[in-house]
């Protein structure tokens, strides 16, 4: 008897009157071409952050690098929250420099922490969108786990739309990572009486900061 | 799950009757309805979006077996594997195999309706694993033992009090010991039980809402992030998706994500949307270290030769049961099955039979509604129409139906006859409609009069009057 595989294919290529021509198929996947993008002509910075605001993230725009861990420490402040941080290990983040008081880590979150600390590969002003790739020192469950996820990127990070941020990904050494995230928004659910409730599995506030010198 | 859909009118009935259901289906309205209307208002180009999609995935059909070899190329040199199963036992024991070789214990769950239709849960848990819903209507579900009644918010029926008895029943074990009644407070709750679960897991299940040929990727949307912890933190990942899920390129799918959101929960975007790529990589921090891919072909092969083709662009976003006034109604379980509503009352018969699910291509107004907003295009009339000419060549419908339409398609195909049937018949029936000016019984029509009335015609037919004003020029 044939496998599964080759049961299912030969279904497909007898639905399909014969088999593709897979030299097709390569072409259009090597081509990757674009599809329709919505046209705007908005600055990116403005959209990108508007766009985030309107699905309940909170933004900060700060002038230069050195006002980062000032934004931060008064995101903390405002929320009550403990100055300790679960980072990843990104450039952006590792020119940081804390004062006393604060604890930085960088390690696989574990359930029970509260602030992690990211940045993105890149932004994406169409929906206000940030896109991040796991590594070595970029766990994908910092993502998800701690209550508040705390967003550090560059305005030179901002691309307009999904295709730009593909192209970007592309443009990086080596292959698709393991994981890619979109993430455009806090963590929400409607699944009780189809009313919003923030903070469902992943981070119940996302705060994003933009360096925009 | 057991289908139940040949009881679809006695389950209509009963959800007619359902305040709360009656309720939530009107919320339905007010919500994702509304929501699509303004995202398709403030996009331009929706409508060459759903062209271009509707090309995009008809050319992927046609191709579909060089897509799905590329893909799966993809997915083995990323450290992946794939399984193919023909029909959903196969892809069960598929699942159970994966489980057992890898020692796993607990499965955590991303909401998946594939894994719906192939009944995975009560396969793992048969088989004595321990399964949890992750996503919080699926999970409240399970507490509860219910089927979903919506493919995108799978417990819109229950109301909060349930839910709280729910949450009260179950996790005063887990030493909650306090009914809730604020809803911030069950999600919280909900929240604190799962994370655990979440940790402990050692096979993270979820469903794939596209599979890229390209790059070997799944894609899941979700809101919670539920999906996302289930695709990261166990150490095993399996991924249950159908073979018309495979699009080409990571644009392809762009696009399409674009028309998702919009179309399923009136959302530009989900709060997230994760390609996962095979496992972890050697010097990733965490991640899956196995990664595994079921992909389920359960008739859709079959429909891929028949009329019910465009079946196959659909990408699961419930805007033909959000904008069916018949869903409207009766709601999903009605249905009797996994999918509801338009999608599914062409979906369900192919599954689970003609013959149990006979009702549902009936179930249909023919208004044209869910083809309107379908954002791949799919003429689901057109498909149910086609349901309904199978049930009537394979004697599907009742003998008196039958007779019915073949006394009437005879003398409907005879034009002059039929003028003269009804030029007699239409000044009688006004005649004796004079009074009330609607019938409230007729002879042989007593199921439909029962609920209704009749309008009683005002004295001649269409046709006539048809004729009369062309003459007059008017």
């Amino acid at each position: 008897m044939s496998s599964a595989k080759e049961q299912v294919l030969a279904r497909i290529r007898a639905a399909n009157g014969g088999a593709a021509d897979p030299a097709i198929a390569r072409a259009r996947i090597e081509a990757h071409a674009r599809q329709i993008e919505p046209a705007f002509d908005d600055d990116l910075a403005d959209r990108f952050l508007a766009k985030l605001e309107a699905a309940a993230a909170t933004v900060a725009r700060v002038s230069a690098e050195d006002r980062v861990v000032t934004e931060i420490e008064a995101y903390l402040e405002r929320n009550g929250l403990d100055q300790k941080i679960v980072a990843g290990d990104e450039a952006v983040l590792r020119q940081l420099d804390w004062p006393p008081g604060f604890t930085v880590e960088q390690r696989v979150p574990r359930g029970d922490d509260v602030i992690g600390l990211t940045s993105a590969l890149c932004g994406i002003a169409e929906t206000g969108t940030l896109m991040l790739t796991s590594a070595a020192g970029r766990p994908t469950s910092l993502n998800f786990l701690p209550d508040y996820h705390v967003v550090v990127l560059r305005r030179a990070q901002l691309v307009a739309r999904m295709e730009d941020a593909w192209d970007k990904l592309r443009a990086e050494p080596g292959a698709m990572p393991r994981t890619v995230n979109f993430i455009s928004g806090p963590s929400k659910t409607a699944d009780v009486e189809q009313t919003v409730e923030y903070g469902a599995h992943g981070p119940r506030c996302l705060h994003v900061v933009l360096i925009d010198g | 799950m057991q289908p139940n859909s040949q009881h679809f009118k006695a389950n209509a009935t009963a959800a007619l009757h359902q305040p709360n259901l009656q309720a939530a289906l009107k919320q339905l309205e007010l919500g994702f309805v509304a929501g699509r209307a303004r995202c398709y208002e403030g996009l331009p180009e929706f409508e060459a979006l759903r062209e271009r999609a509707e090309s995009v995935l008809n050319h992927t059909l046609e191709n579909l077996d060089a897509y799905l070899l590329e893909y799966e190329a993809r997915v083995v040199e990323a450290g992946g594997q794939v399984h193919w199963a023909s029909t959903p036992q196969e892809a069960r024991e598929i699942v159970l195999r994966i489980c057992r070789d890898a020692d796993a214990r607990s499965v955590i769950r991303g909401k998946s309706m594939i894994g719906e239709e192939i009944g995975i849960n009560d396969a793992l848990e048969g088989a004595g694993f321990e399964v949890t819903e992750s996503d919080l209507g699926e999970y409240i579900l399970q507490l509860g033992k219910e089927p979903p009644s919506h493919i995108v918010a799978p417990a819109i029926h229950k109301t909060k009090d349930e839910i709280s008895d729910l949450f009260f029943d179950h996790h005063q074990a887990l030493g909650f010991s306090e009914r809730l009644t604020d809803r911030s407070a069950l999600v919280a709750e909900a929240r604190q039980v799962l994370r655990t679960r979440f940790l402990d897991a050692d096979v993270g299940m979820t469903g794939a809402n596209f599979l890229i040929a390209e790059t070997g990727s799944n894609v899941i949307v979700t809101n919670e992030g539920n999906g996302d912890l289930s695709c990261t933190l166990p150490r095993v990942q399996i991924v249950t998706a159908a073979i018309d899920k495979v699009v080409p390129t990571l644009e392809d799918a762009s696009m399409l994500l674009r028309l998702l959101a919009r179309s399923a929960t009136g959302q530009e975007i989900t709060a997230y949307t994760t390609f996962s790529t095979g496992p972890r990589r050697e010097p990733d921090a965490d991640g899956p270290r196995e990664y595994h891919v079921v992909l389920i072909d359960n008739q859709r092969s079959e429909m891929l030769g028949s009329e019910l083709r465009p079946m196959l662009r659909c990408i699961r976003c419930g805007a033909c049961m959000n904008h069916c006034p018949v869903y409207g109604r009766v709601g999903g379980h009605s249905y009797g099955w996994v999918y509801p509503g338009p999608m599914g009352s062409v979906l369900t018969p192919v599954m689970v039979g003609l013959d149990e699910a006979g009702h549902l291509p009936n179930a249909c107004t023919l208004n044209g509604r869910c083809e309107t907003v379908c954002p791949v295009r799919i003429p689901l009339p057109d498909l149910l129409r086609g349901l309904r000419a199978r049930q009537h060549q394979q004697r599907l419908n009742s003998a008196s139906a039958r007779w019915a339409l073949g006394a009437w398609a005879w003398v409907a195909r005879r034009p002059r006859l039929y003028q003269f049937l009804t030029g007699m018949a239409m000044p009688i029936m006004a005649r004796l409609g004079r009074k009330s000016g609607r019938f409230s019984r007729m002879p042989l029509a007593g199921g439909w009069t029962r609920v209704r009335d009749l309008p009683a015609p005002q004295g001649s037919t269409f046709q006539a009057q048809w004729q009369k004003r062309g003459r007059n020029g008017s």
